[in-house]
């Protein structure tokens, strides 16, 4: 009866361990994942101070930093420069006008709308915050 | 193991080892000259600033070249053997890892040059890992760092991970842990010879007006991304990887088919090749 006993003891122990390898077998990629996931960076901010408005005012347009600034009506115009392709950086091309980027040929207009691909959404305008006389921009994983 | 009457002619796997050894040597000479905080920098400093670490930095880039292309070989040579081939099924699906392992730590050491082009292959790299369903941010993540983290986690992998993971798969796979001393000559010789000939590149740190290519062995997937979407740049590689495993398992007709899908791969490979340095050259 203790053979018996015992047996049933360790078989069961045997499924026990084995589901709870099962169990952390599973959840094991998942918590990896949810630290993978919040290793993701904190959001970038960009200062923009007076002299860089007065350039971009003056010379209608200047890369900073990975955004192109302009300026309407005293406010700043901020587009990210990071194409919506495969995130290479786009630049300006004053030859024809607009933005290309030099991985695969993407073409944005001055406005940023996409004109031709292998991108097929338009260049992302972050948000910009003012403070004092400077102007913050907030740029977000998909702008970076 | 091969049956050394029946299997692959050439020795290109013992070569394999030789130039992995001299990569991964001069790479830890390398080392301590790299500032991942100033990539772009301290490569310059090792080009002009400092003596004789030019060569060293060649001798690395060409050794690693030599690993890829005698891997290469010894892997068509596998393949040519056909049916002798006397690899068990679990070895042949960990050395099908050797390939695309030394493709990533090449693409890592390309990007660690921290010039206009590099910074361009490593957001392309990651959109393309982005791309992958539910893994892809993570993997990105994991492989890259954060996004505008800079070169840290590229350094880690390059140096560390896959390096490690290329000197165990190919010990594992040949039964040794150090190449002959005739390999250890003739990839030490023949990368010395060309890095003393044929200058390593690095670009400007802006980009000038050609368009960005990248790695001369990925071109076929750059040019693929320009007309395919960006996922097709990590499910090629896996198709290819996959049909090199599949072939420990198929015979016959079987193995004819999964041959003519990996040729067909490849030719869309080159063509695309074609079809990008058209596109740059217009
Ligand atoms: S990343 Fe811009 S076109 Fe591909």
């Amino acid at each position: 009866m203790a053979t018996v006993g015992s047996r049933s003891r360790r078989e069961f122990l045997d499924t026990a361990w084995r589901w709870v390898a099962a169990a952390g077998a599973a959840l094991a990629p998942l918590g990896v994942l949810g630290i993978l996931s919040r290793a993701g960076g904190r959001p970038r901010e960009i200062v923009l101070d007076p002299g860089i408005l007065e350039r971009a005012a003056r010379e209608g347009g200047v890369a900073v930093e990975g955004v192109y600034v302009r300026v309407r009506d005293g406010v700043p115009d901020v587009l990210s420069l990071r194409c919506r392709h495969l995130g290479c950086r786009v630049r300006p091309d004053p030859a024809r006008g607009g933005f290309e980027c030099p991985c695969h040929g993407s073409r944005y207009g001055l406005d940023g709308r996409v004109h031709s691909g292998p991108a097929r959404s338009d260049l992302l305008r972050p948000a910009v915050r003012r403070s004092g006389d400077r102007w913050i921009v907030e740029l977000g994983a998909d702008d970076d | 193991m091969i049956e050394p009457a029946a299997g692959p002619r050439c020795r290109c796997g013992d070569l394999a080892l030789g130039f992995l050894a001299v990569t991964v040597l001069s790479g830890v000479a390398l080392a301590p000259l790299y500032r991942p905080e100033a990539a772009l920098e301290s490569v310059e400093a090792i080009e002009a600033g400092l003596p004789w670490a030019w060569l060293l930095r060649a001798v690395h880039g060409f050794a690693a070249l030599g690993f890829l292309l005698a891997t290469v070989a010894h892997l068509v040579d596998a393949v040519r053997a056909g049916g002798r081939e006397r690899l068990p099924a679990g070895p042949w699906w960990r050395s099908t890892l050797l390939l695309p392992l030394a493709v990533l730590a090449m693409l890592g050491g390309f990007v660690l040059r921290g010039d206009a082009e590099s910074l361009a292959a490593l957001a392309v790299w990651r959109g393309v890992l982005e791309t992958i369903p539910l893994l892809g941010a993570p993997l990105a993540t994991l492989l890259l760092g954060p996004p505008g983290a800079g070169f840290g986690a590229v350094t880690a992998h390059h140096a560390g991970t896959f390096s490690l993971l290329l000197w165990l798969i190919a010990a594992d796979h040949g039964r040794r842990m150090w190449p002959t001393g005739r390999s250890w000559a003739v990839a030490l010789l023949s990368s010395a010879a060309i890095a003393g000939v044929v200058p390593l590149p690095l670009g400007p740190a802006e980009p000038t007006g050609v368009g960005l290519l990248g790695p001369w062995y990925l071109l076929g997937l750059q040019g693929m991304l320009l007309d395919l979407p960006p996922a097709t740049a990590w499910l090629v590689p896996v198709f290819l990887a996959g049909g090199v495993g599949a072939l420990a398992h198929v015979q016959g007709r079987a193995r004819t088919a999964t041959l003519a899908a990996l040729g067909a791969l490849l030719a869309a490979w080159v063509g695309w090749t074609v079809r990008l340095l058209l596109a740059g050259a217009g």
